[in-house]
């Protein structure tokens, strides 16, 4: 219980005087900025880590599960699994499924999709203006014409 | 309560405070438990009844974490830009991210306590000690999920936090200073 402030108030600084020693005495502290700029550059899969490490929690507590109970099941150290709940880890499928099979949940999951004829083509070339203007063609050609057009446009960009 | 270290974290213009029982001085330390989903996890767990009081809403666990972190990440993308261009640019600097704690805009004090928050609806705090115009001492900072801050343990204590660095910075000899505990 905090009774009494034992500050001296008969020797006031001034704002001057406060700012010199501000700058004088403080130690500089640049990790921050390098903290930051990293937090600022990954946020991506940060966020997917920590949306990961909220799942893990709420399951351990669900159970009544301990972390360093996980670790052992998990057979890792219980400073990585801390680590993990901590958001901070850029895990591996391989620990992701162990965990999902060791607490019986779903971690990750990948949405259902169908892969077209032309997929691979659309996957890298599709903003591209010359695959625009070869997509405009196709729709004119029969089917062994954009094979050859397609084959054509990737010996040419390779080239 | 002690005060061990203040730490440049902008040069000339942003100050913070380390107290004695933490290993980082608080700026860094706020920035680092609002980007834990473990220490969010059980702050959140531990006001639980805030959270789903009805100041902000009826907002689940998991909600709130990422709220939390996502406001966390634009008000360092803030400080971070004013980092950059504050030294140039004169409009873009801390006192365009700070305002009085009392939510008085007319009256601005000496060595006023500060609150910044990024925007309207925003749940996170940092407090500081305003020492001058574009010179500030971040002295702690909150999860506000409750209208004033008197009703609160963990607020009361960011509270004592603002007078106590006052008062540090104000005493001639701060490193003979700080709060007796007696039991």
């Amino acid at each position: 219980m905090i009774l009494s402030n034992c500050f001296k108030t008969d020797a006031i600084m001034n704002i001057e005087d406060i700012k010199k020693r501000l700058i004088s005495q403080s130690k500089k502290d640049d990790q921050w900025i390098k903290d930051a700029e990293y937090r600022q550059a990954n946020k991506a899969w940060l966020d997917l880590s920590a949306s990961i490490a909220i799942h893990i929690l709420s399951t351990l507590r669900r159970k009544g599960m301990t972390q360093k109970e996980l670790a052992i099941a998990l057979e890792l150290s219980p400073q990585y699994v801390n680590k993990i709940v901590q958001g901070k880890e850029n895990l591996t499928l391989e620990t992701i499924t162990k965990i999902e099979k060791v607490l019986n949940i779903s971690l990750v999951e990948v949405p259902s999709f169908t892969v077209s004829q032309d997929y691979g083509v659309n996957a890298w070339l599709s903003d591209t203006p010359s695959y625009k203007k070869l997509q405009s063609l196709k729709s004119e050609m029969n089917l062994s014409q954009k094979a050859d057009c397609i084959y054509d446009y990737n010996v040419l960009k390779i080239a | 309560m002690k005060i061990i270290d203040t730490f440049a974290v902008l040069n000339e213009s942003l100050f913070s405070v380390q107290f004695e029982q933490e290993v980082t001085h608080e700026f860094a330390r706020l920035f680092n438990i609002w980007n834990d989903p473990e220490y969010l996890f059980d702050f959140f767990n531990e006001n639980l009844t805030d959270l789903q009081g009805g100041f902000w809403g009826d907002i689940n666990i998991s909600e709130a974490i990422q709220r939390t972190r996502n406001e966390a990440s634009e008000l360092e993308a803030k400080i971070l830009a004013i980092a950059k261009t504050g030294q140039t640019n004169h409009y873009e600097n801390l006192s365009t991210l700070f305002t009085p704690l009392n939510n008085d805009p007319c009256r601005i004090e000496s060595y006023e306590k500060s609150k910044t928050r990024i925007r309207k609806g925003s749940w996170l705090r940092v407090y500081a000690i305003r020492v001058d115009l574009n010179t500030y001492v971040v002295c702690g900072g909150a999860i506000k999920l409750t209208k004033t801050m008197n009703a609160r343990n963990h607020l009361k204590l960011e509270l004592e936090k603002l007078e106590f660095t006052k008062n540090y910075l104000l005493s001639e000899s701060p490193d003979a200073h700080d709060f007796v505990e007696l039991f």
